[in-house]
């Protein structure tokens, strides 16, 4: 088991935290790259292979193996944006996204997939991508797969992902084994909280240190505020410097330079960043289209022991729903499970008091089903829209339509049938009107009555994608298939901003084999 | 809660769902006008101040002496019976929950400390949490079954604003208290396993690097 990252730091890395420079600092490079997440560190490893100076800005912390200590208050509060508190504008959606050195690739459950090729062929003949189909990705996810040791999880699923797989059998419903990016992996169940044994092979232990080995630059708690654009041309980005903890902000400030900015700060920072720079928006097509996989999820007492706590988080998965009524027709959505950690599970259910304590005394029991909608792709799932607030920062506001509500609602159904298939005792929707059931006709005739209004359905997302969308046409998108920005000509956009829909599926190598592409043509052609 | 029911039984004390609906049309505009009122009264003027033990250092980044006050009533009916009931375990569970509701809400950014200030600052003011939440003594004073009443009134009220105030105390509180290995461990939950620290070269080391 090795620790890449204090390695890198004993044989001197050129790694800062903002705070240990000085104020007013001006720091310069070929390509300044916006995120180390799994756009940004993919976009650095690229461009530093093909001899780019390049420095790497993060407005977490460089937090790592030494900080990995299987703790969820450390973790929640230390690696995620706002500390988990983040949500939509009405407070209706809670989004979970990472925010240290790896971005999101340092929390996430490892499931990869390859985007689903309906997804790329609406993408073409809806959005009019080009070269973006799957023949043309294949290769790059290929890459991809390799340089982050993605294969099928071999090993038995733990208790929780067979719930799913149990349920799917017993009622004729397909399911798959899902791949990972692991290496060595212990099969603890902890990827949610940084990998403890350095075996995820997220950004943070792969491409960074690759970049970093190469003489890239990596600044770490400073936040982007600002570009400064003259003549369509972004010159400089003035940042602020966050203190020790990358927490509050210090008030000092810094600035980086770059012939090129490569934009790559999750998609929620990077349109919220153009948005503070007043960036070029003539059709006001930024920071729209902005889709969250909506997450809802059901919870059941099995009568035998879970422990989902233990064992690879994600391991299963059902596509049965996915493109159940075609690509454009009714909302479709995966079916997975959540790890079960017992703060997690306590955050995220929409209970409190006895029956949040009932269910906590349960916990060696439970099985976490959730359900990802897929947004996007009608009429009527146009996206949210991120803002600024009045302080500058960035917030989604998103409107749950009646077409994904019922969604939602057959996802709550699906998840419900499958629980009770597997043998669940006892099922409970999580949902701030619905009290446990312990039948699936039961369920049945709750899930028909339940309202399905925001604030009242439990509801959560790990997958934040558009705001910044491609598209040949500036009229509807804010980048082209490459990335390129439509107004700013030494401005790229590279992370899952850039989707025009969501991906149906994990979308973590989407954004490598979409990046490795974009980042490779970008580091020839400059 | 979970039952749809839940207002109608909520006990005593509690607002009914009416008088919720009547005071509503003053409540979305409540947390602006008890952010403004703390400054006038200087109960609670920005930035907070954070309690000092007797050696004069700071003992939390975020929380000041009302705010503990409310979070110790509060904890209890948003956790359930995993509370302890005797009173000298009770003081262990408040001396232990309450840095980690700190540090939790610390690292929340900027934007969601201001508005859990402004939520404390509205259940701390007499004024507005008696308007709010129809308790109109300190929170010291309340019965469980009081702060229930209010709590549960929230959770299914037809105002947005008081749903997503309680939705925020209730993760704040739920998860500050079930991520405590202290607590969970008693559930049933693993944990780090001895053997798994034993590998595993972060549980070795007990310095703190920057």
């Amino acid at each position: 088991m090795q620790d890449v990252i204090a390695q890198g730091l004993a044989k001197g890395w050129d790694v800062h935290a903002a705070h240990t420079l000085a104020d007013g600092s001006i720091l310069e490079a070929d390509v300044v790259v916006i995120g180390t997440g799994a756009g940004g560190a993919t976009a650095a490893e690229f461009l530093s292979s093909a001899g780019h100076k390049v420095l790497l800005l993060e407005e977490g912390k460089l937090r790592y193996q030494k900080d990995f200590k299987m703790d969820e208050l450390e973790a929640f509060s230390g690696l995620y944006q706002e500390g988990t508190g983040r949500k939509t504008s009405n407070g209706a959606i809670a989004i979970y996204q990472g925010r240290s050195v790896g971005g999101s690739t340092t929390v996430n459950w490892t499931s990869s997939f390859r985007t689903p090729t309906q997804t790329l062929n609406h993408w073409k003949t809806e959005h009019g991508l080009l070269g973006l189909s799957s023949e043309d990705l294949s290769p790059w996810f290929k890459n991809r797969e390799q340089a982050l040791n993605m294969s099928q999880w071999l090993v038995p699923p733990n208790a929780n992902n067979d719930v799913l797989r149990r349920g799917c059998e017993a009622l004729g419903y397909r399911s798959g084994v899902m791949t990972r990016n692991v290496n060595g992996c212990w099969n603890l169940g902890y990827c949610g909280y940084g990998c403890p044994t350095n075996a995820k092979q997220s950004m943070l232990v792969t491409s960074i240190p690759k970049a970093l080995d190469l003489g890239a630059q990596l600044v770490s708690g400073a936040r982007a505020e600002r570009f400064i654009f003259e003549n369509e041309r972004a010159v400089a980005l003035q940042c602020s410097v966050l203190d020790s903890d990358a927490n509050l902000n210090t008030g000092r400030k810094l600035q980086l330079r770059a012939k090129h900015f490569v934009l790559a700060a999750g998609a929620i920072g990077s349109p919220g960043l153009l948005l503070r720079s007043e960036a070029p928006d003539p059709y006001s097509v930024l920071g729209k289209r902005t889709f969250l996989h909506p997450v809802n999820s059901s919870t059941a007492t099995m009568p035998e022991s879970v422990h989902g706590y233990e064992g690879a988080p994600q391991s299963v998965y059902s596509d049965q729903f996915l493109w159940r009524d075609g690509v454009a027709g009714k909302a479709g959505f995966k079916l997975e499970v959540a790890p079960v950690h017992p703060g997690s599970l306590a955050a995220q259910e929409a209970s409190y008091g006895q029956s949040l304590a009932n269910r906590m005394r349960a916990l060696p029991y439970t099985n976490s089903m959730i359900a990802l909608i897929r947004d996007g792709f009608h009429e009527e799932s146009q996206g949210g829209q991120v803002r600024l607030r009045d302080d500058g920062s960035p917030v989604l506001d998103y409107e749950i339509t009646d077409y994904l509500w019922e969604g939602l609602r057959e996802a709550y159904r699906a998840m419900a049938e499958i629980q009770f298939a597997a043998g669940a005792k006892e099922v409970s929707l999580v949902h701030h009107d619905a009290a446990p059931v312990k039948s699936w006709k039961a369920a049945q005739e709750q899930i028909q009555e339940l309202p399905m209004k925001a604030l009242h359905a439990g509801l959560f997302s790990a997958h934040v994608m558009g705001g910044c969308g491609m598209g040949e046409d500036p009229k509807t998108s804010v980048v082209s298939s490459a990335g390129q920005h439509h107004q700013i000509e030494n401005l790229s956009v590279m992370d899952g901003s850039t989707f025009p829909t969501s991906i149906g599926a994990n979308p973590q190598l989407s954004i490598y084999g979409l990046v490795a592409k974009q980042a490779s043509a970008l580091a020839a052609r400059l | 809660m979970r039952a749809a029911s839940s207002i109608s039984k909520a006990p005593g004390a509690g607002i009914s769902r009416r008088q919720l609906i009547k005071t509503g049309f003053l409540g979305s505009a409540l947390l602006t006008v008890s952010s403004g009122m703390a400054v006038l009264t200087g109960c609670s003027s920005r930035p907070p101040r954070p309690l000092v033990d007797t050696s004069g250092e700071q003992v939390y980044r975020f929380l000041n002496k009302e705010d503990v006050a409310l979070v110790v009533a509060l904890l209890p009916v948003v956790v359930g019976d995993t509370w302890p009931s005797q009173t000298g375990a009770r003081r262990q569970a408040e001396l232990d929950t309450l840095p980690r509701v700190d540090l939790f809400v610390s690292r929340m950014g900027d934007f969601n400390r201001q508005e859990v200030r402004q939520l404390f600052d509205l259940l701390h003011i007499r004024l507005t949490r008696g308007l709010t939440t129809g308790l109109w003594s300190s929170w010291e004073s309340q019965s469980e079954q009081d702060i229930e009443a209010f709590f549960s009134s929230w959770q299914h009220s037809s105002l947005d604003l008081f749903r997503s105030a309680h939705n925020a105390l209730a993760d704040i509180l739920g998860f500050a208290w079930y991520s405590n290995p202290m607590v969970s461990k008693p559930l049933g939950f693993s944990g780090v396993k001895p053997e798994i620290a034993a590998a595993l070269p972060q549980f070795a080391s007990r310095e703190e690097e920057i």
